[in-house]
This record gives structure tokens, C-alpha cells and sequence, in this order.
């Protein structure tokens, strides 16, 4: 070895070989790190484009579902489709009819909505709302009134003791706070209150607002049953969901948007949650 | 001093000039890549801090009913904004807090805290996380139908600022 080394070396002069080794040396140590340093930059970008290009994917999904809502509603749900390709990835879209707000069971919507009429108004005056109710009862034969909900903006507070009306209701149950808007859930008791045929009840309360706020009627449903078809519901408007999932290639979901919002015509988005 | 074998004078200093030329060169190379790669690296910190935290508020503004701005004197810690919002169907609420820790020294830290109560008001969850390191300053300004988001990070002597516009998705 020390043969072949010294025949190598034999006649040769200088010290090129050994800058050269040398000067590779400090290079390779530097560049080990340098590409590693840039592959983890590179990797990270990555991952926090895939998370909002996957977000943004899911949005599409719920804005096409609220298109679909507003021009071409589904008859029937749950429904579910697929949105293919969207920023590269399939979204899941499901529309559904929501049957329980803030906890509450409020039944299915639109059950015989033909029978009830439901109209609502405010007045606002010095820092109070008076919030009047009317049920009407359009169909044939009496109606019994299970429940009442209301769903309201953010920045109001219900005024304690200040439910009236022909319903005689208690206070209501009431849901949240004013910074994400409360719910207020009337449950009657049986014998329930009867709204008789061709009749209108009203069932009024007190909302207090440091200021006038729009939109403050919010939204409100009432679940009734008459005797030969059972359950009645209607609202001056009905709560739908839909839930939008963003999936990569492997079918991993990476976002997830669900939103919830009133429909009668015109749609309300009451409640948007990302990756809830 | 007859029959000297050997370098000369003369190629001695070329090769000594030449050597020191090298050297200047290589250290000086060396000097640029390493300050450089500091750069890199705190120019990384900073734009990632902003993302960060960017990422966070532009996701939970999306959701809220209710944004206050500032601090809450109704708690012991030093609030950059609060977000209040529910989930509809069951009924829980969302109380979250980015909280300035730090608040004295010029680089700051955010964290998000947030506490999920039932319908009853009953705590289920609280959770806390550091979502921005190196902030100098973190504003939320309302706008018409968005929040406008403005942060400026530092790190060495590296400053990043970044703006994010938030739509609003709930009808108020």
C-alpha cells in the first residue's frame, strides 16, 4: 500500500491535490446542512399550502351548496354530492335539514307547513324590543302548541318575566349568551295551549339591545300536533346545514367547514365552523 | 550559501501572496454563507410567526358572532382580540382569547386560549397554545364587510409585515 502510494506520488510536485481535497471537504460539510435547511423550508411551505388551498376548497364546496339552495333546492335530504378537482382536491358536500337548534329537538321542518302561518315583529323603544309572535291556525281543526323557538343575533339579551301573551308561556329556556346571540326555547306543557281553527294567538316578550340592532326579530319555529295529523311545524323560515370536506389524493380529509343558516327565500347564514 | 537548492525569494513571496489571496478569499466566502444562512434562517422565523399566526385569526374570524378588540378588563390577562361564537345545532359556545404574554419586552408572544361551555354554560374543554412567537406589533381593524389583520415579526435583523383581509361569513 505504502508501495503504491509512494510509485503514485513519485515525481509529483505541489499541493493542488490537497487544496482541492481540502476545499471539498469545507464544502460538503457546508452543503449537508444547506440543502437540509432548504428541503424542511420548502417542506413546511408545502404543508401550510395544502392547509389553505384544502380550506378554500372546502369553501367552494359550501358556496356551491348555498347556490343549490337558493336555484335549484334539492327535494329531498340529507343530500350529498361530490365536487371533483376542486384546487386539486374532492370535496364532500352534504345539505341537510337541521332538527335540533341549541340542544333543542325541534323536529322536522315543514311537516304540514301549509297549516300554520307564522309571522313576527319588533319594536324597539329606549333599550327594549317588544317581540310579538302570531301563530296562525290555517289548516282544519284545532292545533296544539308544543314548542316554540326563537334564534337571535348576537348583542340581545332576553328581559326576565316579560313573556305574555295568549300562550300563557313561562319563561323560556334561554340558550347562549348575548356575544354569540341567544336562543329562547318555549316548552309547553300539556294540556297544551289550542289555537282553534281560522285563529291566531300571539305570544309576545321583551328583548333588551344597548342599541338598535337589524335583523333583531331573528328566526323562530313552532311545533304543534293536530289530532288526526299529528305533528304540525312550520317557521318563518327553515334551518338547513351543510357540511363541505376537502380530501387530498389519499382520501385524507385535510378541511372541514360546516355552516348552518335559515333558508325562506333569502338565505341567513346563522353559524360557520371551520375543522369543527 | 553556494549550490543553495530551493525556492527563491521571489517564489517564496509569490507563493505567500498567492496563499493569502486564497485564504481571504475562501474565509471571506465562508463569512457570506454563514451570514447568509442567519439571514435565511431569521427571515424563516419571521415570515412563519406571521403565518402563524395570520392562519389562526383569519380561520376563527370566519366563524365569529362577536369580535371585541383589546384587552378585557374583566380578566387578569392582556387580551389582543376575544371571539365569541356557537355551534348551532348543540348549543356550544366558543370563548377564545389570543392573550399577549411578554406584553413589556418589544418582542412579544400570542398565545390562543379558548374555553367550550355546553348549552348550560359548563365548561367542556380549554385548551391553550403559543401560536406566534417574535411579534412586535398585531393589529385588528374592522372594516365595512371584513377585519383588515396587520402584523410585523422580527427576528435578528430580519422584519417581516404581513396584512390579511378577513370577510365576514355571519349576517349580523
Amino acid at each position: 500500500m505504502t508501495k503504491l502510494f509512494s510509485s503514485l506520488r513519485k515525481g509529483e510536485e505541489g499541493v493542488t491535490l490537497l487544496i482541492v481535497l481540502l476545499m471539498m471537504t469545507v464544502g460538503s460539510l457546508l452543503i449537508v446542512p444547506t440543502l437540509s435547511f432548504i428541503s424542511t423550508s420548502i417542506q413546511t411551505g408545502e404543508v401550510f399550502e395544502e392547509k389553505v388551498e384544502a380550506l378554500y376548497a372546502a369553501e367552494a364546496g359550501v358556496e356551491d351548496a348555498l347556490w343549490r339552495m337558493a336555484n335549484n333546492k334539492p327535494s329531498s335530504f340529507p343530500y350529498s354530492y361530490e365536487l371533483t378537482d376542486i384546487n386539486g382536491m374532492t370535496v364532500s358536500v352534504v345539505i341537510n335539514a337541521v332538527e335540533t337548534i341549541a340542544g333543542q329537538d325541534v323536529g322536522t321542518g315543514g311537516v304540514h307547513d301549509d297549516y300554520l302561518i307564522i309571522t313576527k315583529s319588533v319594536v324597539y323603544n329606549d333599550g327594549i324590543y317588544d317581540y310579538t309572535l302570531s301563530v296562525n291556525n290555517d289548516g282544519t281543526g284545532n292545533v296544539k302548541v308544543e314548542m316554540i323557538l326563537i334564534d337571535l343575533p348576537p348583542g340581545l339579551g332576553y328581559v326576565w318575566d316579560s313573556t305574555g301573551g295568549d300562550l300563557y308561556g313561562d319563561n323560556p329556556a334561554v340558550i347562549g349568551d348575548s356575544s354569540t346571540g341567544i336562543t329562547l326555547f318555549w316548552e309547553f306543557i300539556p294540556p297544551y295551549p289550542t289555537i282553534p281553527e281560522e285563529a291566531t294567538r300571539i305570544h309576545t316578550f321583551q328583548l333588551s339591545s344597548l342599541t338598535e340592532i337589524s335583523g333583531a326579530e331573528g328566526h323562530g319555529c313552532v311545533k304543534a300536533t293536530r289530532q288526526d295529523v299529528g305533528t304540525v311545524w312550520d317557521s318563518d323560515s327553515h334551518p338547513y346545514s351543510i357540511t363541505a370536506q376537502a380530501k387530498d389524493a389519499t382520501d385524507t380529509v385535510v378541511s372541514t367547514i360546516r355552516t348552518g343558516f335559515w333558508e325562506a327565500g333569502i338565505i341567513s347564514i346563522t353559524c360557520w365552523q371551520v375543522n369543527p | 550559501m553556494k549550490s543553495e537548492k530551493g525556492y527563491s525569494l521571489i517564489e517564496l513571496l509569490i507563493a505567500v501572496s498567492v496563499s493569502a489571496m486564497l485564504a481571504a478569499g475562501a474565509s471571506m466566502t465562508t463569512f457570506q454563507i454563514f451570514r447568509g444562512s442567519k439571514q435565511n434562517s431569521d427571515w424563516n422565523v419571521a415570515v412563519r410567526q406571521a403565518q402563524s399566526l395570520g392562519q389562526w385569526v383569519s380561520q376563527d374570524a370566519l366563524m365569529v358572532n362577536t369580535i371585541e378588540i383589546g384587552d378585557d378588563p374583566g380578566t387578569s390577562d392582556v387580551e389582543f382580540i376575544s371571539l365569541f361564537w356557537k355551534d348551532w345545532e348543540n348549543g356550544n359556545t366558543y370563548d377564545t382569547r389570543y392573550l399577549w404574554f411578554d406584553a413589556e419586552d418589544s418582542l412579544k408572544q400570542l398565545t390562543r386560549k379558548q374555553v367550550t361551555r355546553d348549552m348550560d354554560g359548563v365548561e367542556i374543554d380549554n385548551k391553550s397554545f403559543l401560536v406566534a412567537d417574535n411579534v412586535y406589533t398585531a393589529t385588528l381593524t374592522p372594516e365595512t364587510n371584513s377585519w383588515r389583520l396587520t402584523v410585523e415579526t422580527r427576528s435578528g435583523s430580519r422584519s417581516v409585515t404581513r396584512e390579511y383581509e378577513i370577510s365576514k361569513r355571519l349576517q349580523e
